[in-house]
């Protein structure tokens, strides 16, 4: 595989560029995986991590607040590292045990960088119930959330009216609110707090 | 409709600062009740917040999609694995059918008498030795299609009861059997020779039935302890003799003519 420079991976991040997330996932993504799963986690977890990684990576170059002072890879890897740390702080905190993270990486200093789990965890257990939504609920909420009007939203959808669009609108916002109640994962937000 | 079926609208008119004065004093006082309406709200309201960024849920769908993809990459291997186990499985089928097309479909002359004359062992085991016809089509270089086929001849068949008889009985005395022994197999064109040891005061007689039971030859009282039987007197099969002593069966024999 070509080998991409920092930044060329970062700007293709930013623009969502699926070949920036491809490299990132073959390249960076095994060492997090590693360290995941000799932390006491499954590849389940290990993915998720990758994911809210990438995620808290995209926002932090989105928001200009990314500063490179090692690799990207070491960079990358020190967000999904305090992602699992903080996540088996908080989920499982009586089977944390300090001592036995194998730090076996000895090029991959941890890197102290401001990650906020919870609300990675929270974005993403929302964004997979909202597409796990019957396509035209997807779609409505979409432009809802998108800010478009009742009536573009009625048109688009070819809804006879406005009151019909927003009808619509509070049945799939409330299907999409029941799913993530439901959700143990979710429940278990409200443990810790 | 009722208030219930109203909550969604309320939830999210509320969240979106559109209910009227009366309408929040309302819902104000049914969150205060209700617990569960109180998360509603407030997921609502994170969702709002959270779901508003849509290039952030754009971004979702490429890692999801880079992840499937990576994961269905890496099916093959799985797949690899089914398909060796799945050729092995194949090979050993093979190799048996092959094993055992070639125990009985040889396509080489050594290959071919190997087995047939195991076969042939086996069979003699089976009927102590009677004589048998194998014929194959291809006279022992069979072509890989054809099968050599065994052929056991109505003459060579046991004959149960005739075989429950063998052996001397209780008349036999001092009479012992010196040949033919056992299963001996005779060659046709060798003749038969019949020889014993006997010291009775009477002559003996010697008569041969076939297989089915059927008289083929009666020596009449011998004299001596010793008969031959001319070369071809008697067909390829198998036989069984009597020796008999005023008409009383001293002993029971079988042979073979090949």
């Amino acid at each position: 595989m070509i080998d991409f420079s920092d930044n060329a991976i970062l700007n293709g991040l930013k623009a969502c560029h699926s070949g920036s997330v491809k490299y990132i996932y073959k390249n960076y993504f095994p060492l997090a995986r590693s360290f995941v799963l000799k932390n006491s986690g499954i590849q389940q977890d290990a993915e998720d991590v990758f994911q809210d990684g990438i995620i808290i990576l995209y926002e932090k170059i989105r928001f200009g607040s990314i500063t490179l002072n090692c690799s990207l890879k070491t960079f990358f890897y020190s967000i999904c590292k305090n992602i699992w740390m903080q996540r088996l702080d908080r989920k499982w905190r009586l089977l944390y045990q300090a001592d036995f993270v194998n730090e076996s990486y000895e090029d991959y200093e941890p890197i102290q960088i401001e990650v906020k789990e919870e609300e990675a965890e929270k974005k993403r257990l929302y964004h997979l119930h909202l597409l796990s939504l019957p396509p035209d609920c997807q779609k409505i909420l979409g432009m809802f959330l998108s800010k478009a009007s009742l009536k573009e939203i009625a048109e688009c959808m070819g809804f006879k009216d406005i009151n019909y669009a927003k009808t619509r609108k509070y049945l799939c916002k409330n299907m999409l609110r029941k799913k993530i109640l439901n959700d143990p994962q979710y429940k278990m937000f409200f443990l810790y707090e | 409709m009722s208030d219930r079926e109203k909550l969604p609208e309320l939830i999210d008119r509320y969240n979106n600062g559109e209910l009227t004065d009366d309408e929040l004093s309302v819902f104000l006082e049914m969150i205060k009740n209700n617990p569960r309406l109180r998360d509603e709200v407030k997921l609502d309201h994170d969702l709002n917040d959270i779901l508003a960024d849509t290039d952030i849920l754009e971004l979702r769908k490429v890692i999801i999609s880079v992840q499937k993809k990576h994961s269905k990459g890496k099916r093959p291997d799985l797949y690899l694995i089914l398909l060796a186990a799945s050729l092995l499985l194949l090979i050993g089928i093979e190799i048996h059918l092959f094993m055992d097309k070639t125990r009985h479909n040889p396509t080489d002359k050594s290959i071919v008498m190997t087995p047939l004359k195991i076969k042939v062992q086996d069979y003699h085991q089976q009927v102590n030795k009677p004589d048998l016809k194998m014929e194959t089509k291809n006279h022992g270089i069979a072509a890989a299609d054809q099968k050599p086929e065994l052929k056991i001849a109505d003459n060579l068949i046991k004959n149960p009861s005739l075989e429950n008889m063998i052996g001397t009985t209780r008349n036999a005395g001092y009479f012992k059997i010196l040949s033919p022994i056992g299963d001996h197999h005779f060659c046709e064109k060798e003749g038969i020779t019949f020889e014993w040891t006997w010291n009775g005061s009477n002559k003996v007689e010697l008569k041969i039935i076939d297989n089915k039971g059927a008289n083929i030859y009666e020596s009449g009282l011998l004299s001596q302890n010793k008969i031959s039987i001319p070369v071809g007197a008697i067909k390829p099969g198998l036989y069984y003799f009597k020796i008999l002593q005023k008409e009383e069966i001293i002993y029971f024999g079988k042979f073979v003519i090949e």
